[in-house]
């Protein structure tokens, strides 16, 4: 008998994953792509996807060696006590960085184009207390937001896309590879950072019903994100063109504003209303990762009180950039800091195999 | 194999054997007399009158059976028993028959034989046992049955010959269909399992009864089918059920609130219905259907969200058509919470979503209106609630002339007043509408009620504010559980087996499966080949 309460099903970690990737990046990505590597965007953007999906891979299979355990517990086992303590705390420190840069970039986005003359502060904790609410349910309620609304989200960005492919111009396409492979390998590092989000991979499998389904769920979820990222900057190139994409700061609802449904005059806030809730999904995503890597570092069992610490400081994290200089200095803290830990997963997984300290049957 | 959680914070935390002991003892009034029985007909009857001889409706026959003269009485509750069962089949043969025997015999009934003799050939009813304790006969007879005490036995004979008069079976009005059965459940609980047993004529199909009550007693019958309902559910029912120590059960409802699993909630986790078809066809999903004697409607547990949407009368029509109807179930709860909300909402922080020309026309009809359009959206869906809270009440027909006095003429009158806009009379109506679609009532007026909470966000924060309070929604929706079953499923999580009887309803031959929601042992309904 099928018994899906025991555990994660692999619908939901695939929901998971694809709802933490696309959160908040499905704003810039067209944006990133063309700024580094202008119409060659859309080649970087795919092989970022691919270069993304191997790297999740790792990720699975790094923790595949341990199925019952988080990073946290068995980073110590393969790096040591000493360099495995500071691994988790770059991971604590990351994850709340994360959902600092997260959660301010949503107000930013919400007060330009949703509520103009609300402050920042009144978005923000709106926000944060429905997060505190709903991480105290746990995984399990975590997993059931994000399969609830993996479809609907999904849906709003399809019909963007679908409703714009007729005013794409094919001409603009015809610089690709103009300029030879270089932009593509200078684009590809920024690109790989708006794939972020499947970290949480890292933790998922202990919580798994069937862990043997782990890696093609895993590897799942990673396909929709690439098909959304690569058709947006497909269509901006297209339809913008890739030098003013590149200097626009939301490329994407400039596309939502260009549709024109009859009953809807200005389709960009409909689909804010919908980005909210993948942005909802990737905030529960990261604070429910600090609040657990946090508690496991301190080996206690019980993160639900951690919540209620991590919250506010993430919110005094995410208020205190002033200006956009400052907003992106805490981009490139978590960008390095998320390239740092999907890139780990390599040696990791490298580490694991050589000192066999893992291994299925001993975990 | 534990595959239902179970939840303990939820539950009643009482210890079980505390509650069971406290059950059995004695209320205060019966402390005072000795409950042992006797073999004198005269102190047993003392015994029964020391409890009821107050009470009216008591009947106390006594009478001398045969010629030896062996003392007899009956007891019965006037109005519970059928006089013409206890006339004709239990005195005329105790008194006349016996004679007759006796004459045609040539012998006495002697004293000693006489308890065996009355069982044996002079009752001529079906339903008889003996019963050799005082608080069982009292409350059998209690129940409507006769009880017959003879001199010399410490025993009684509790005799069934219950007949009241009682609502006849009728259409069941909160579930109507237009091809489908129209008979529903009555008061009565051996009508109703009686209904559910002309459907389904399987002998695994259990009716267990338990007396919850201290004072009432009331009789509570669980139903399930052997070999389809999981056991772990059936004994967190049964946990439930004994779990309750309340001194009267007014109704199903009342016990729904008493075993449900959360109560800070306005959303029902377990539904009633009337209709037997739709308890049986449960049953056969696995659930388990509870009765409760006196009350009309039949309790289903588990319960999902989906099944709110689910009407009998889905299964009656092609699917093609049920799976448009279906969804615009699902159209119209959406449209009952948010319309005012995203009216509101649009009206006053993004006028820019809507077309100009549209928003053009709604700024025209506003303009009289002195009010913010939160206060005139207010307003509007208090008086509608009202109307239908008075409707509810009334009998039909004045219910009509509320309908037509608040329909048309509040409708019309407010908006040439200029206290509204006509706009916000077509959003009220159609949210009133909307929420009448759902097929549950108590899940219709669940998230009738949502929408004012939806309002207040809406004119704080705008659409954001609506996202918001639409994600909190989601997020106690899918924590909630009923009987250990999440009650969003299968949506979240999501059973793909069982997105085919969801918002699309799969044609009858393609459902082989029984769907997985109540966790099944037999999972195969329909064999194909």
């Amino acid at each position: 008998m099928h018994i899906p309460h025991k555990g994660l099903t692999g619908f939901q970690v695939c929901a998971i994953v694809t709802l933490s990737v696309i959160g908040i990046s499905v704003m810039f990505i067209p944006q990133r792509a063309t700024h580094s590597s202008g119409v060659d965007g859309v080649l970087v953007t795919f092989i970022a996807g691919i270069l993304s999906i191997v790297l999740a891979g790792m990720i699975i299979l790094v923790s595949n060696q341990f199925p019952n355990k988080t990073i946290i517990e068995y980073s110590r086992q393969i790096l040591g006590k000493h360099l495995g303590f500071m691994y988790d705390a770059i991971f604590v420190v990351y994850t709340l960085l994360a959902s600092s840069y997260v959660l301010r970039g949503f107000a930013d986005v919400i007060k330009i184009v949703l509520l103009p003359r609300t402050p920042l502060e009144v978005i923000m904790i709106s926000m944060l207390l429905l997060i505190l609410y709903c991480v105290q349910g746990g995984i399990a309620v975590i997993a059931r937001i994000c399969e609830l609304f993996i479809i609907p989200i999904l849906l709003v960005i399809f019909f963007t896309m679908f409703f714009n492919i007729s005013e794409v111009e094919l001409y603009r396409y015809r610089d690709t590879l103009s300029n030879g492979f270089d932009p593509i390998l200078k684009g590809v590092t920024s690109v790989t950072i708006s794939y972020l989000g499947y970290e949480i991979l890292f933790f998922l499998i202990p919580f798994m019903y069937n862990k043997k389904k782990a890696l093609i769920s895993g590897l799942a979820g990673m396909i929709s994100p690439i098909i959304v990222y690569t058709g947006l900057v497909f269509l901006s190139i297209g339809i913008i063109g890739a030098l003013p994409t590149s200097e626009l700061i939301y490329p994407t609802i400039h596309l939502a504003r260009q549709i024109g449904v009859q009953f809807i005059e200005r389709f960009d806030i409909f689909f804010i209303v919908f980005w909210i809730l993948a942005v909802f999904t990737n905030l529960i995503v990261y604070i429910y990762m600090a609040a657990i890597s946090l508690t496991r570092i301190l080996h206690l069992r019980n993160y639900k009180p951690f919540i209620s610490i991590l919250i506010p400081v993430c919110y005094i994290i995410a208020i205190l950039p002033q200006n956009v200089v400052q907003i992106n200095l805490l981009a490139d803290m978590v960008n390095y800091g998320g390239i740092f830990i999907v890139l780990s997963s390599v040696p990791l997984l490298a580490l694991a195999l050589l000192r066999k300290k893992g291994g299925r049957g001993s975990a | 194999m534990r595959i239902i959680k179970r939840d303990r914070k939820s539950k009643n935390p009482k210890n079980y054997e505390i509650i069971k002991e406290r059950r059995n003892s004695h209320l205060p009034s019966e402390k005072q007399v000795n409950t042992d029985l006797s073999d004198k007909v005269e102190e047993n009857l003392k015994k029964f009158c020391a409890f009821l001889k107050e009470s009216s409706d008591m009947v106390f026959r006594k009478f001398k059976l045969g010629n030896n003269g062996i003392k007899c009485a009956l007891l019965f509750v006037d109005g519970l028993v059928d006089k013409t069962v206890v006339n004709e089949n239990i005195l005329k043969p105790l008194m006349s028959g016996v004679i007759e025997f006796e004459i045609k015999e040539e012998r006495k009934v002697q004293p000693e034989e006489a308890y065996e003799f009355v069982l044996n050939h002079a009752v001529y009813v079906g339903e008889m046992m003996e019963v050799d304790n005082l608080d069982e006969a009292m409350l059998r007879l209690l129940s409507g049955e006769v009880v017959l005490i003879i001199d010399g036995f410490r025993k009684l004979l509790v005799i069934g010959a219950r007949g009241w008069s009682m609502r006849s079976i009728s259409d069941p009005e909160t579930e109507g269909v237009i091809r489908g059965a129209k008979e529903g459940f009555t008061e009565t609980l051996r009508v109703n399992t009686a209904l559910l047993r002309r459907k389904c004529r399987d002998p695994n199909m259990v009716i267990k009864t338990i007396r919850l009550g201290r004072r009432s007693k009331t009789d509570i019958a669980y139903i399930y089918i052997k070999g389809i309902t999981n056991p772990v559910l059936l004994k967190e029912v049964e946990e439930r059920l004994q779990s309750v120590d309340i001194d009267q059960i007014i109704s199903s409802g009342h016990l729904e609130q008493l075993i449900q699993d959360n109560t800070m909630t306005p959303i029902p986790q377990i539904q009633a219905t009337e209709r037997p078809d739709k308890a049986i066809s449960n049953l056969m999903e696995g659930r388990i259907i509870i009765l409760v004697d006196n009350s009309p409607f039949a309790l289903i547990i588990p319960t999902t969200f989906t099944q709110f949407f689910q009407s009998p009368e889905d299964y009656n029509e092609r699917w093609i058509v049920t799976s448009f109807i279906r969804s615009l179930r699902w159209v119209a709860s959406f449209l009952a919470v948010f319309t005012p909300a995203v009216y509101v909402a649009v009206l006053t922080y993004h006028p820019g979503l809507i077309p100009t020309r549209l928003a053009l026309s709604i700024a025209a009809t506003r303009e009289g209106v002195p009010f913010p359009s939160i206060i005139e959206a207010f307003l509007m869906e208090i008086t509608i609630e009202l109307l239908r809270e008075s409707g509810a009440r009334l009998p039909t027909s004045i219910g009509q002339t509320i309908g037509i006095v608040g329909g048309i003429i509040i409708g019309d009158a407010a908006v040439n007043a200029g206290l509204t806009s006509p706009i916000m009379v077509i959003i009220v109506s159609l949210t009133a509408i909307a929420s009448f679609v759902i097929p549950t009532y108590s899940a219709a007026i669940a998230l009738r009620t949502m929408r004012f909470p939806f309002m207040i966000l809406a004119a704080v924060l705008g659409l954001y504010g609506v996202i918001i309070g639409f994600i909190l929604i989601n997020i106690h929706l899918v924590s909630i559980k009923s009987f250990g079953i999440d009650f969003m499923t299968p949506q979240a999580p999501t059973l793909f087996q069982d997105l085919k009887d969801f918002v699309i309803r799969a044609p009858a031959r393609k459902m082989r499966k029984r769907p997985l929601q109540a966790y099944p042992i037999d999972m195969i309904r329909m064999d194909m080949d």
